[in-house]
């Protein structure tokens, strides 16, 4: 049995079916129903191909599956490599442990030479774990995706988790030296590429964040307004940050999407940052990434990591609160078997921030 | 050699612990990678060719071994 032809690559051709099969899955309004949203998520500045980066499988006029693999160029060891994000995995329920979903990753991976993915589903961490992922979740009792929070109003984020004896500290006011500059900008320009390229030794393993990339996840976003911001010192960036306040009801919340520093900029960058969202009334902030970076940092800032209570109980959704999900699983895979001869991937070296993956998105409802 | 052997063999699972019922559901060495083998196996071993309604169809140990039967090889 071929399994393979009855894979192909999303098009005009298959758009009707494929969306059909996604309101089926999941709702007449979810995101991938939206051909923008879709073609700008899988269809990035770094695609090998004009095509939509996104797999199905199609039997008898049908799509009854689809993997989605995001294109991104990559930093592995100070050398620029092809690697994609999987986002997005759904296959019908009669083709499962069947071999689609092994030969759709398959396909998926054919060219890149590392992949990651994160918040995957608990039932595909076996073959993942088969297929040479290093695999981090609760079952494997390794790190998952980080998260620290700093609680700005501490009565409103109490109500908020229904535990109203939970001590948090306010915050009333945050001062920030004037060594740097901070400044709120419409896009990245070119001096941002001059930052990436003397800060990116820092993050050993990961997305390279410079203008193409910053703009196309950020600036060029069909659907979110996401805030851009600067840290300079003599008209050289040393620092940027990227924000998305997610309003829910009476709650804001100020999402630190993307954040990159050189060392001795990160405390004035976050400190700034938090300053601005003060200012926006935010009842709390947070930010997610993966590896041993900025711990301190954050720390001094006033940010808790979320591995422990109260702040364990803080939602991770917000569109709309969802009290259940307490984290992220993550796993990440060498495929080009000569990047380690550059360097050895692990999961302290490998930074990737929430804007990194699928996981920042719209939620139609 | 029996289907529950070529199945325990795929799986890494005893043979005499398969049963009509056994499923990808209830049983988590049949993945999708397992699944790609054991139709490979199957096909290899009875020498017969599924389509891809036999495979669909296909939820348990009982469905292979209805389909083998349909082929005349069981």
């Amino acid at each position: 049995m071929e399994l393979r032809k009855y894979i192909e690559r999303l098009n005009d051709n298959n758009w009707e079916q494929f969306t059909t099969f996604v309101k089926s899955w999941f709702h007449d309004r979810y995101i991938l129903t939206i051909k923008e949203f879709v073609e700008w998520q899988y269809k990035t500045p770094f695609s090998k191909t004009s095509n939509i980066n996104v797999f199905v499988v199609k039997i008898k006029e049908k799509v009854m599956g689809f993997l989605g693999v995001i294109p991104l160029s990559f930093n592995y060891f100070g050398k620029d490599i092809y690697g994609v994000c999987l986002a997005n995995w759904q296959i019908d329920e009669t083709l499962q442990s069947k071999g689609f979903g092994y030969e759709m990753l398959d396909v998926a991976l054919s060219d890149a030479q590392i992949a990651y993915t994160t918040a995957y589903k608990p039932v595909l961490e076996r073959l993942y774990d088969k297929t040479g992922w290093q695999v981090h979740s609760d079952k494997q009792e390794q790190m998952l995706v980080r998260r620290f929070v700093k609680i700005f109003d501490a009565e409103k984020v109490r109500k908020m988790i229904g535990k109203e004896d939970m001590v948090f500290n306010d915050v009333k006011n945050i001062s920030a030296n004037d060594e740097f500059k901070f400044s709120q900008v419409n896009s990245f320009n070119k001096s941002i590429d001059s930052f990436w390229e003397s800060v990116k030794k820092k993050y050993k393993i990961t997305v390279n964040r410079n203008s193409k990339y910053l703009n196309w996840r950020y600036k060029n976003h069909p659907m979110f307004d996401y805030k851009l911001f600067v840290t300079e010192k003599d008209d050289e960036i040393k620092a940027f940050v990227v924000v998305r306040l997610e309003k829910s009801g009476k709650y804001t919340t100020g999402r630190i999407v993307d954040f990159a520093a050189e060392d001795n900029a990160e405390e004035f960058m976050l400190n700034a940052v938090c300053k601005w969202l003060l200012e926006q009334k935010v009842d709390l902030a947070d930010f997610s990434f993966t590896g041993d970076f900025h711990e301190s940092t954050l720390e001094s800032t006033g940010f808790k990591e979320t591995n422990e209570e109260p702040y364990a109980s803080i939602p991770y959704l917000f569109s709309p609160i969802d009290h259940k999900r307490r984290s992220t699983n993550f796993a990440f895979k060498i495929i080009d078997e000569n990047l380690k001869n550059l360097g050895i991937a692990t999961y302290n070296n490998f930074y990737i921030t929430r804007g990194d993956c699928d996981q920042d998105r719209p939620n139609s409802r | 050699m029996k289907v529950e052997e070529i199945i325990g063999k795929i799986l890494n699972i005893d043979s005499t612990t398969i049963k009509d019922e056994t499923s990808p559901e209830n049983t988590s060495e049949w993945d999708s990678f397992n699944g790609l083998l054991l139709v490979s196996e199957l096909e290899k071993n009875f020498n017969v060719k599924f389509d891809i309604e036999e495979i669909i169809a296909v939820k348990n140990v009982g469905d292979i071994k209805s389909i083998l039967k349909k082929h005349k090889v069981l």
